[in-house]
């Protein structure tokens, strides 16, 4: 009963320490939870932006190997839309396939197919006939035909944090284009 | 007596979750890190591997020209296809070799490797940089075969190429679908 009371005192006497303590856990997990959280929600969309260049890189190739290797050009399109899986191009991106020809050393459009749900303007040039704006190191040699794909993809992010990145960082539009 | 154990104690604790946290964000970023490099190691292999498959088919499609012009072209073509970024600490390394198969066919062989510079690992000195490689292989189809039986002469079609087995039957797939 003494020893009890003893107890009681000195519990009594460290409370104004123990007041000074309170709360310190309560802050230092949300301190070390919002670094931790900032770094989570930036990995995860930095992530899926790594991911959705990697999936267009491959696509806009596989694009320009098949239109080169004789599947027409709305067909491509069409193939390239259908295996962009887990990424929908149908709905949040775009593909455009076009044919350049080297007309006397003048790069013509002679023909494009577009397939996508966003709008997006080819780099490369809209008119059919009219001349084609490609890189000089992918100009087609004197008569022949370079199929060029371009793949557009609106990324958006999921988290607050990239949501932020968004504004500052990260593309909103993701762009890739093959020369074949 | 018991109450200075006690605050010595608290005192012993002080700092505690600075120390923690020091040592969980220190593993936590290399392994966030390690998923950001390797995730951009990904991405350039994927330019790479479209690179070289672009300059083959440019080397096969030129060979008429002769191996030194459809050398060139196949480098354009590189170039064209593998758009280098900040991401290279230097211009890729790229060889085409020309060779000859069993049925005396021309066949082209491109390898390309590209080195990168990382973000987070290079606080590991051994990973300063990434390296990145990849090959494609074209030769012509020949006559009567399964891929390349057309009478009128060579067209793109004919071209089949094929690197790792899982995307020579890829291509070999779309060749197909060509069909």
């Amino acid at each position: 009963m003494e020893r009890s009371g003893i107890e009681s005192t000195a519990a009594s006497r460290d409370l104004p320490g123990r007041a000074r303590d309170s709360g310190q856990a309560v802050l230092e997990c949300a301190l070390s939870a919002t670094i931790m959280l900032i770094l989570v929600f930036g990995l995860i969309d930095l992530s899926r932006a790594i991911f959705v260049a990697q999936v267009i890189a491959n696509l806009a190739g596989q694009g320009s190997s098949m239109a080169s290797r004789g599947t027409t050009l709305p067909n491509t399109a069409a193939a390239v839309a259908a295996s962009s899986a887990p990424l929908n191009l149908n709905t949040n991106g775009c593909v455009i396939v076009s044919a350049v020809y080297n007309n006397n050393s003048v790069m013509k459009l002679t023909a494009q197919s577009a397939l996508g749900g966003i709008t997006a303007l080819s780099h490369v040039g809209s008119a059919i006939g009219g001349t084609a704006t490609i890189p000089s190191a992918a100009a087609p040699q004197l008569n022949q035909t370079v199929y060029v794909t371009e793949v557009f993809y609106s990324f958006k992010a999921i988290t607050p944090i990239g949501n932020f990145l968004s504004k500052t960082f990260l593309p909103k539009q993701l762009y890739d284009v093959a020369y074949y | 007596m018991n109450r200075i154990l006690h605050d010595r104690r608290r005192w012993s604790d002080r700092g505690q979750i600075i120390v923690l946290l020091a040592l969980c964000l220190t593993v936590m970023l290399m392994l966030f890190g390690l998923s950001i490099d390797v995730g951009f190691a990904y991405v350039t292999r994927a330019k790479l591997s479209r690179a070289v498959d672009a300059a083959c088919l440019e080397a096969m499609k030129n060979l008429s020209q002769g191996q030194a012009m459809a050398r060139t072209l196949a480098q354009n073509s590189f170039n064209a296809n593998y758009h280098a970024s900040g991401l290279d600490a230097n211009v890729p390394a790229l060889t085409i070799n020309f060779t000859t198969d069993a049925f005396g066919q021309t066949m082209v062989t491109v390898n390309a490797t590209a080195t990168i510079r990382t973000f987070f690992m290079r606080i590991v000195p051994k990973y300063r940089t990434l390296t990145v490689s990849n090959s494609a292989e074209a030769t012509r189809g020949k006559l009567g075969d399964d891929f390349g039986a057309r009478p009128l002469g060579f067209d793109e079609k004919q071209w089949w190429l094929h690197g790792a087995p899982a995307r020579g039957h890829h291509f070999r797939h779309l060749f197909r679908q060509c069909e």
